[in-house]
């Protein structure tokens, strides 16, 4: 080795520790997004603000169906399938809400069944006495355009025929008051109620 | 029962592996021997402990106790045994059992080895290290993913059975073992890594079992990449093999690294290069199968293989940051130590080639990354929604890999410092005369598509150069002994430059499987076909009929298959059966293709939709070219790692030549 | 002599091989089409997989409906546009922004950054020890 190859190799190993002081800091803080990342999930909601889907689907009692004719009423639909165990879960919810709004003049509340069997289906309506519209889109033409990515998912749409709300998963009883509102127009929620 | 025995079985590894840890620290800060020996042995009572808790697992699944919540939620009475037992890696709590079993034995293994080292610290430290990682699994099993949790109030007398995915195939129970036996084999690589940190012993010692180790993981993690894409294949229904889904991209990430590390801890054996970059390379690899197992097992992805949401995901994350931190303060601690001993020479040397290669294989590892992580990392800081899959991979994956393919042809034939220009431009006339014919044919023979033609003619390159290499050595060989015959020299060359043939052997296996990937993403052909019952249709060369439909009911799941007579020009070639299976507590319909394999092609039969009121169906069909080929590179590849590894009869050809394997330049072969 | 000529003479062969390579004879059928634009769109119910790569029912369904619109003569624009529409940028499968393309961008940029960088080095510590032919044998 040569005199002046000392300073030199310091400077490498300066350049060394500044080069892994850098890929630590830029992993520390990959790892730190991870973490807030964990409870993360994707609820796309690009839907909300667009006006009802027009496709036809079916009601239980065989009839044609579509969204747009519960144009001037504030709307609740709630998407769900007899084998799907939240949607189990969240029926006594349903029923106490839909209660509670029976007699009110300006609303209507629609269940929704893409992926099941008409005869699954009645014999849960039948069972619990299911008492609002239950329609089926075997073909998801409805839920597709809809963009439903899940079950249960419940949307709010206002009089106007406005798709003013959409909520992932499970509801209680005072997110459905929101979503009502909402479908009302009292409030002006995007997205999550 | 099971549950008493599993738990305690438990606790005992999880108290073994700190202990081990501690009496082994307490040994080295002492210098008593009987502390290092009673650390060692630690092992042992850490695999038994394992053994007994899968073995309390597989009972308790074998025998349906139901009072298991594991059981109760994965096991049923009416599944096949088969599945039952695989169901053991079908969930959480189930793998990381199996994970830690692995990790065990391989603790064991190790362990034998440390014990014939006692004055060895990075033995000592290595053993450490592996404790430490085998009680973070053990403390998982304890903690969040408890595996032996009894259902509260009375047992079921049936549960749901593993996911209809999960019991749909045979490969379900080889394809997961073999991914976390290549996983798992990691941890040892990288403790050897960490201990030489710790001790500041960075020397060559411990290179070779560094490679065989690495060698041995990355062989089986191969195999359970491949297997996946079988699995996949056979049984998912979409006609494809591979879709960029997130669990899928975890385990090529390793995979690259651990690869870059087999070709780049050759240049450090022979010249005492890269030594930070390989220490970096056996801390990324492991690091990259804890941030995989976070990926699939912490519910912020969900795929076919994604377990749900569970509560390990913050636990598996502080163990990366412990394990990311560390090797990263270790490498920086150490910087003078790993200093190199010279510099990488110029021109056309191997080790050049080498780094390209390594730059290459990181990169590829380095965009899975960015690209899997990038969705989650993007919702955090903005709040906003996208995604990245196949068109992203595909668009950066395949430049990376036709330049991988061309360094894999040129960097054989290269010597260690350098090559003169002439004579590399000699060995490589040949295979790129054959690379520039093949894409000339595959051009007339009617192939399209850049990327198609290049990878074709890149396959043939890397092929060619690998048997002129062994064909050169074999006709010297010849030539010098003089013999007539041709399968001495060969058997004699291939034995004295084993390790060397078995990489190029990896490489020929490599390069099948770029022809395969290229031909069935690129000709790939999808036909959907609605057929009455009697009639006949053809479709692309072949013509289906559709004989009837079966039907076939369990106490799980209703199977309705179709019968699809298959003949190509006049030749019957059976009947084919595509089935779909609903199965009703999950609500879930599972497709069963049917895939006629030829070397050709594959005629890949799926059932679209079942007979509707008259009695007609749909049906995909799609003609897979060269898929077969998939399958068999990959079994090229790990049969090339095994020969590549299998315990060299050294010592014998050391002691009679007093040679070391050459750390010289010279990559002239030494004569048995 | 002879040696050049056949450079020249590979070089035109994989130039001319290249070039009738990217002519693409196979006629743009609904099937061919759909199966393009399911390429791009992810299916909504799985991780990252596009929709010609699930097997999921909702893959299926909308699959379907990419083929009604083809066969109904809509553009790939309005197509994509349709499902952008309903679902957000989320739905496509290679982010548009610049941003993002920068980001995902990196890692090619980082291998070349360090073959540049690996040259630079190589050129500031000077010519080394070790010359090209030294160490020949």
């Amino acid at each position: 080795m040569s005199g002046d190859s000392q300073p030199r190799a310091q400077a490498v190993g300066r350049n060394r520790r500044l080069a892994v002081g850098v890929v630590g800091l830029a992993m520390a803080a990959f790892i730190a997004l991870l973490a807030s990342g964990t409870v993360a999930s994707h609820q796309p909601r690009a839907i909300v603000g667009d006006p009802v889907p027009d496709t036809v689907v079916e009601t239980l009692g065989g009839d044609a169906f579509t969204l747009a004719d519960l144009r001037g009423d504030a709307v609740i639909v709630n998407v769900w399938n007899s084998w799907c165990g939240p949607c189990r879960q969240e029926a006594p919810v349903l029923e106490r809400f839909h209660d509670r709004h029976a007699d009110d003049e300006d609303f209507t509340m629609v269940g929704l069944v893409h992926d099941d069997t008409r005869s699954a289906v009645e014999d849960w309506v039948t069972r619990r006495g299911v008492p609002w519209l239950i329609v089926l889109d075997p073909d998801r033409r409805l839920a597709l355009d809809l963009a439903v990515i899940s079950q249960p998912e419940t949307y709010a749409i206002d009089a106007s025929g406005r798709i003013v709300a959409k909520h992932y998963g499970e509801v209680t009883v005072a997110q459905l008051e929101e979503l009502l509102a909402a479908a009302r127009g009292s409030t002006d929620v995007r997205g999550d109620a | 029962m099971s549950a008493a025995v599993g738990t305690l079985a438990v606790t005992t590894g999880l108290g073994a592996s700190v202990t081990g840890a501690v009496a082994l620290v307490v040994g080295l800060r002492t210098g008593a021997r009987h502390w290092l020996r009673r650390g060692v042995a630690a092992a042992l009572v850490l695999a038994m402990a394992a053994v007994v808790a899968v073995a309390a697992m597989e009972w308790a699944l074998v025998t349906h106790d139901f009072s298991l919540t594991y059981v109760a939620e994965h096991g049923s009475r009416s599944t096949p045994l088969l599945y039952t037992v695989a169901s053991l890696w079908g969930a959480l709590e189930g793998s990381i059992l199996l994970w830690a079993l692995i990790l065990t034995v391989h603790a064991l293994i190790f362990s034998r080895r440390v014990r014939r080292h006692l004055d060895d610290p990075v033995a000592i430290w290595a053993l450490v290290v592996t404790f430490v990682v085998a009680a973070f699994f053990f403390a998982l099993m304890a903690g969040p993913a408890d595996p032996f949790q009894s259902v509260a109030g009375i047992p079921a007398t049936d549960g749901p059975g593993p996911n209809p995915l999960l019991q749909n195939h045979p490969l379900m129970a080889i394809h997961p073992p073999m991914l976390y036996l290549g996983y798992v084999g990691f941890t040892i690589p990288f403790a050897i890594g960490m201990a030489m940190l710790v001790t500041g012993r960075v020397d060559t010692r411990w290179l070779s079992r560094l490679r065989t180790t690495t060698l041995a993981a990355w062989a089986f993690l191969t195999a359970g990449i491949v297997l996946g894409a079988w699995w996949s294949y056979e049984v998912l229904g979409w006609g494809g093999y591979f879709a960029w889904d997130p669990v899928e991209n975890a385990s090529l990430m390793p995979w690259f690294t651990a690869t870059a590390y087999l070709h780049s801890v050759m240049v450090q054996q022979r010249r005492g290069l890269l030594r930070v970059w390989n220490l970096s390379l056996l801390i990324a690899t492991f690091a990259l199968t804890i941030l995989g197992t976070f990926l699939t097992r912490s519910g912020v992805v969900v795929s076919v293989h994604a377990f749900s949401q569970s509560t390990i995901g913050p636990w598996l994350l502080a163990f990366l940051a412990v394990v990311v931190f560390a090797g990263v303060a270790g490498v920086a601690w150490r910087a003078e130590l790993l200093r190199d001993d010279s510099r990488v020479a110029g021109g056309l040397s191997r080790e050049r080639f080498f780094l390209g290669n390594n730059l290459l294989l990181a990169g590829f590892a380095f965009m899975v990354l960015v690209g899997t992580t990038y969705p989650m990392i993007v919702q955090v800081v903005t709040g906003r929604e996208l995604s990245v899959g196949e068109p992203y991979f595909e668009q950066m994956g395949i430049p990376i890999g036709l330049a991988l393919l061309t360094i894999m042809a040129v960097a054989p034939v290269l010597s260690w410092s350098a090559a003169p220009r002439d004579v590399v431009a000699r060995r490589l006339r040949l295979p790129a005369a054959i690379g520039v014919a093949t894409l000339v044919t595959a051009v007339m023979a009617g192939a399209r598509g850049t990327a198609q033609v290049v990878a074709f003619a890149l396959a043939a390159f890397v092929v060619s150069s690998a048997v002129q290499q062994f064909g050169a050595a074999v006709r010297n060989r010849r030539r010098a002994r003089g013999t007539p015959t041709w399968t001495g020299p060969i058997v004699q060359t291939f034995r004295a430059g084993r390790r060397r043939y078995a990489g190029l052997l990896v490489h020929v296996g490599v390069a099948v499987i770029a022809v395969a990937l290229a031909a069935s993403q690129g000709y790939a052909r999808r036909h959907e076909v609605h057929l009455e019952q009697g009639q006949t249709v053809a479709v692309d060369g072949y013509d289906l009929t559709y004989l009837g439909p079966t039907t076939d009911v369990t106490e799980q799941r209703v199977r309705i298959g179709a019968r699809v007579g298959v003949a190509r020009d006049g030749r019957s070639l059976g009947v084919r059966e595509p089935a779909l299976s609903l199965f009703p507590q999950m609500g879930q319909t599972v497709g069963t293709p049917s895939v006629a394999t030829s070397l050709r092609e594959d005629l890949y039969l799926t059932l679209i939709s079942s007979p509707d009121r008259s009695g007609a169906i749909t049906l995909g069909a799609f003609v897979n070219p060269l898929v077969v080929w998939l399958w068999t590179g990959g079994g090229i590849m790990v049969i090339g790692a095994a020969i590549g590894m299998w315990p060299v009869p050294a010592p014998r050809q050391r002691a009679a030549g007093g040679r070391r394997p050459a750390r010289s330049a010279s990559r002239r072969e030494v004569p048995a | 002599m002879t040696g050049r000529v056949a450079l020249v003479v590979a070089t035109v062969a994989v130039v001319g091989a290249l070039a009738v390579a990217q002519f693409d004879t196979s006629t743009a059928t609904t099937f061919a089409r759909t199966e393009h634009l399911a390429e791009q769109i992810r299916c909504p119910v799985c991780d990252g997989v596009s929709v010609a790569g699930s097997p999921s029912d909702t893959a299926r369904a909308i699959w379907d409906d990419i083929a009604d619109r083809v066969d109904r003569g809509e553009s790939d624009e309005q197509i994509i546009g349709v499902y952008v529409d309903r679902y957000g940028d989320w739905i496509l499968l290679t982010p548009g922004s610049r941003g993002a393309r920068v980001v995902l961008g990196l890692p090619l940029l980082a291998i070349v950054a360090a073959l540049v960088a690996l040259r630079l080095r190589r050129r500031a510590l000077g010519p080394g020890v070790e010359g090209p032919m030294e160490e020949r044998s």
